[in-house]
């Protein structure tokens, strides 16, 4: 319980947790460090950009900036072309792999699967022009070396742990990567979670939007919802989907410099099939978790959706409404129109699993209302952590 | 129960070959008188293989036309002494009876002299809900060749018998939109019959539970799908790996019990223990359960039957833990049932219940698929009566209305706290009609008026339904 002070103490050098963040408690040493390096602003060019500029706690580790679908980069005026999904439970992801039984990529970082794990994923944004514009691993290291916990790495990694840049890089990439996997990322908290350990009670409409989850809505054919093995439920399946989402007329991305983005207006983000550089996989994109719905708004890869109930209603008519005329038409002018612009990628969407779900209504209404029960902090502590700590 | 005027079946060399006077025997009454007729059918067997052999047994009559015949009949002969040694004995004019408390089909093998033995049966049906909008996932009208099933038994000697059965589910197992079916091994089971009181019995084995499990063709019971006792609370088809003894301990009391591999918790839901059978798949087996079976049938009341049956064992697999603790997961199951046939008329009624310790702490791995009952029950009585005598008086056909009433509770009682609002908690009215033009064939007809008092689990259709559909064993 001493830790906790300790703890205060270095969350406030940064001043931008000045509360101490939930399940931080009994961290290892090399989440602590992470923790450091998650919240040093100090670690972009110019200075002023931290991980938790996009990821910020209150907000389930996603951007606080609600006004833009993608995030403002170290430079303000810049955005990037994909809106910041949230970090939490990522840890889980497996190691990007090809399932052979089922003939389809799963796992890995990112929308598109391009960094394989935590540790690779953690060394992308610092060097990204946009996020933290540093131009290499070196200067990231210098900035380390004069922050006030250098001397904490010479502890952990062995003393002269930041001489060799390149060693020293994979330090800091590990120290974060530590954090993301502590239980600060994988609070298993919600309301859900106590509804599975029967101490608390689903209202009846929460327990009819469940049964849509998983029945008329066949949203757990990829966002699934129950444990495996010790793993609690993580409201996804790591696999990638292309679900049709139009391109997003309000993102900022296409009047970047062709710098940044050379095919300006016409660029079209193919997601895994554009990393991978295979037509099949064009258009889809990793299915994110859905726990703490309700706090990581706007949706989906490129911030389309505003509002979680759209999304919903999304899934249920994308194919049974007509086309909007205008490909660009937003999401409110589309409901006022009572139709859907046409998907981004319009090969590989899917079909079979979603776009005329014949909800009703209610039906929505239940659902949305079962997914906000998906927010952590429900109660103090998991009631998993009881069950895994051994 | 079924065609009790049969005699007991011997293969084809017996049918063939040995003249009838000696086998014309009246229908055996107790397992008892059966096995004298299997041993006075084994000396004859044994006796006519010695003679077989010696040629003075050909006449040696000269006329032309005579010794045509007679090299026919050698012919014929040898033909049959060759079936005899590839062992293949597929009855051609098989009668049915029900044996061990096998189903009629499946207890063929026991008839056969030696070797292979085939045999089978099949349902297909048509499902159409009164209420498609229910759920439209669910509530989808269906046509489904739901069980194609193969019994392959083969008879090593007169004591040890393999019994299989293969089945079909669905029609196909193919891959993308043909991925519906699954194929898989109900039963294989080695029996070594050693004396009337005492067999032996391993494999992979039905559980002696209830009406269906054991007897689950299609003939034997009224309406297309089995009653929802025996699915949900009474797992049918459910079947485990392991070993017992079986026999009848004194005339008209069967019993059957069995070691076998016990239930997986992990499977169950707040549908029942169902996805918690294993059937012998790379089954767990850190636990092991008890079951066992009396079953009593008075040779002085024909028709009738009363018998229990229990499954006990822990389920946890040492899978379940909590804060640094495992949990067992007790479970237990009992199930009555009682019978009686009399003139046409066919009545019937089973009563189950089950009881499963630590569900407080096996729900939340369950997830939303939980939680499971700590109590369930099921019951139904069912009346059925052969109409056709009245409507054609020397008919051999058969025609039978039948009316069930089935309740039952997947969750009657759940840990406290937990949710008891999703589940199968259920009033089932059914009425219908069974025809079998010959006893092998059946073409059923009913409807289910099913009233729900929780919210239905996802995957269940909900509300009425109507059901035809056609079933055969042969
Ligand atoms: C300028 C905003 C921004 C900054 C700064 C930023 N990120 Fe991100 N983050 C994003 C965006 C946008 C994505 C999605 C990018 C993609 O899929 O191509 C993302 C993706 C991720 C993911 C993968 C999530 C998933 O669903 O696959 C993780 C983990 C992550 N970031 C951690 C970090 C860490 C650690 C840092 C600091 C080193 C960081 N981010 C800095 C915006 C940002
Ligand atoms: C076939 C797989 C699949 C199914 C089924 C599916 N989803 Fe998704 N879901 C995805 C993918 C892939 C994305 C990301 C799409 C993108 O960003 O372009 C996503 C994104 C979302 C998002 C936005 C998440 C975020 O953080 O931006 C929500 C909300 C969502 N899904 C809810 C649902 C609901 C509710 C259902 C059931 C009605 C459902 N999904 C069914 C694959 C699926």
């Amino acid at each position: 319980m001493r830790r906790i002070l300790l703890l205060s103490i270095f969350v406030s050098f940064n001043g931008l947790a000045d509360s101490v963040l939930p399940n931080s408690k009994n961290l290892n040493v090399k989440a602590q460090l992470g923790q450091k390096l998650f919240f040093d602003t100090n670690l972009s060019e110019p200075a002023g950009q931290a991980c938790s500029s996009c990821h910020n706690p209150d907000f389930a580790f996603t951007d606080s900036d609600k006004s833009q679908p993608t995030s403002k980069g170290v430079n303000p005026e810049f955005h990037g072309n994909r809106n910041a999904p949230t970090a939490m439970y990522m840890a889980h992801s497996p190691v990007f792999y090809f399932d052979r039984a089922e003939g389809i990529y799963k796992g890995g970082q990112f929308f598109d699967g391009r960094a394989a794990t935590l540790e690779d994923q953690a060394k992308g944004p610092f060097l990204n022009p946009i996020e933290m514009g540093n131009p290499n691993a070196e200067t990231v290291v210098e900035k380390v070396k004069v922050a006030s916990y250098a001397e904490e790495f010479n502890a952990i990694y062995g003393s002269g742990a930041l001489n060799d840049s390149t060693q020293a890089y994979n330090y800091i990439a590990n120290a974060i990567a530590e954090f993301e996997r502590s239980p600060v990322f994988n609070r298993f908290s919600s309301k859900y979670d106590f509804y599975l350990f029967g101490k608390a009670t689903f209202t009846a409409q929460e327990r009819r939007g469940l049964a849509v989850f998983e029945g008329k809505g066949n949203c757990v054919a990829c966002h699934s919802n129950r444990p495996i093995k010790d793993t609690p439920p993580l409201f996804t399946d790591f696999s990638y989907d292309n679900i049709g989402v139009p391109k997003n007329a309000e993102s900022l991305f296409y009047s970047m410099p062709s710098k940044f983005n050379p095919a300006g207006a016409k660029f079209v983000d193919l997601g895994l099939g554009g990393h991978l550089n295979i037509f099949k996989d064009d258009g889809k994109f990793k299915v994110p978790t859905l726990r703490n719905i309700a706090l990581t708004s706007p949706y989906t890869h490129n911030g389309y959706f505003k509002e979680l109930r759209n999304v919903v209603e999304f899934y249920n008519t994308r194919n049974i409404k007509r086309h909007c005329a205008n490909p660009l038409t937003n999401e409110t002018e589309s409901l006022a129109q009572k139709c859907w612009a046409i998907p981004e990628v319009t090969q590989n969407v899917n079909f079979n699993e979603l776009g005329n779900l014949k909800l009703s209504s209610r039906d929505i209404d239940d659902l949305v209302a079962f997914l906000e029960t998906l927010t952590d902090g429900y109660g103090q502590n998991s009631p998993w952590y009881l069950k895994n700590e051994n | 129960m079924f065609n009790l005027k049969n005699n007991f079946q011997l293969g084809i060399f017996s049918s063939l070959i040995l003249s009838s006077s000696a086998f014309a025997l009246e229908k055996p009454k107790t397992m008892d008188d059966m096995w004298k007729i299997i041993e006075a059918q084994q000396k004859q067997i044994e006796a006519l293989q010695n003679t077989k052999s010696l040629p003075e047994e050909i006449p040696t009559k000269s006329p032309h036309s005579e010794v045509k015949t007679l090299e026919r009949k050698t012919d014929i002969l040898s033909q049959e002494v060759e079936k005899l040694r590839t062992n293949l004995a597929i009855p051609e004019d098989p009668k049915y009876k029900s044996m061990y408390g096998m189903g009629p089909a499946a207890s063929k093998v026991y008839g056969v002299t030696k070797g292979l033995s085939i045999g089978g049966y099949g349902e297909a049906m048509y499902s159409s809900y009164v209420n498609p909008r229910g759920n439209n996932v669910t509530n989808k009208d269906s046509a489904d060749m739901e069980r194609a099933v193969i019994y392959l038994g083969y008879k090593f000697n007169d004591w040890i018998v393999l019994n299989n059965e293969f089945e079909f589910e669905h029609a196909t197992t193919g891959e993308g939109s043909e991925e519906k079916g699954e194929v898989s091994v109900e039963f294989s089971q080695l029996d070594f019959l050693l004396d009337r009181k005492y067999n032996i019995r391993t494999g992979l084995m039905l559980m002696p539970m209830g009406f269906i499990n054991e007897m689950h063709e299609p003939t034997t019971y009224h309406g297309n799908h089995r009653p929802d006792t025996e699915r949900y609370i009474i797992p049918s088809t459910w079947r485990e790996m392991g070993a017992g003894l079986f026999g009848e301990i004194l005339p008209g009391v069967q019993y059957r019990m069995y070691g076998v591999t016990s239930l997986n918790a992990q499977g169950f839901s707040n549908s029942g223990i169902v996805e918690g059978r294993q059937g012998g798949s790379n089954a767990k087996a850190e636990d092991f359960a008890f079951t066992g079976r009396l079953d009593y049938s008075p040779s002085q009341i024909p028709g009738f039957l009363i018998g229990a049956a229990t499954f006990l064992g822990n389920s946890g697999q040492k899978d379940i833990t909590f804060d640094n603790k495992n949990y067992n997961v007790f479970t237990q199951l009992y199930e009555g049932h009682i019978q009686y046939k009399h003139r046409g008329l066919e009545l019937r009624a089973l009563g189950a219940w089950s009881h499963i310790a630590d569900t407080a702490f096996l729900n939340p791995s369950l997830g939303s698929a939980g939680p499971i009952g700590k109590e369930s029950f099921g019951t139904y009585a069912e009346a059925a009566y052969d109409i056709m005598p009245h409507l054609w008086k020397d008919s051999s056909q058969y025609l039978a209305p039948f009316f069930r009433v089935e309740r039952y509770n997947t969750l009657a009682v759940v840990a406290k706290g937990f949710d008891n609002s999703v589940g199968l908690d259920r009033w089932i009215y059914q009425a219908g009609l069974s025809y079998k033009p010959i006893p092998n064939i059946v073409i059923k007809a009913d409807y289910r008026n099913i009233q729900d008092r929780k919210i239905v689990p996802f995957g269940i259709p909900t509300g009425d339904e109507f059901n035809l559909g056609f079933g055969f064993i042969y």
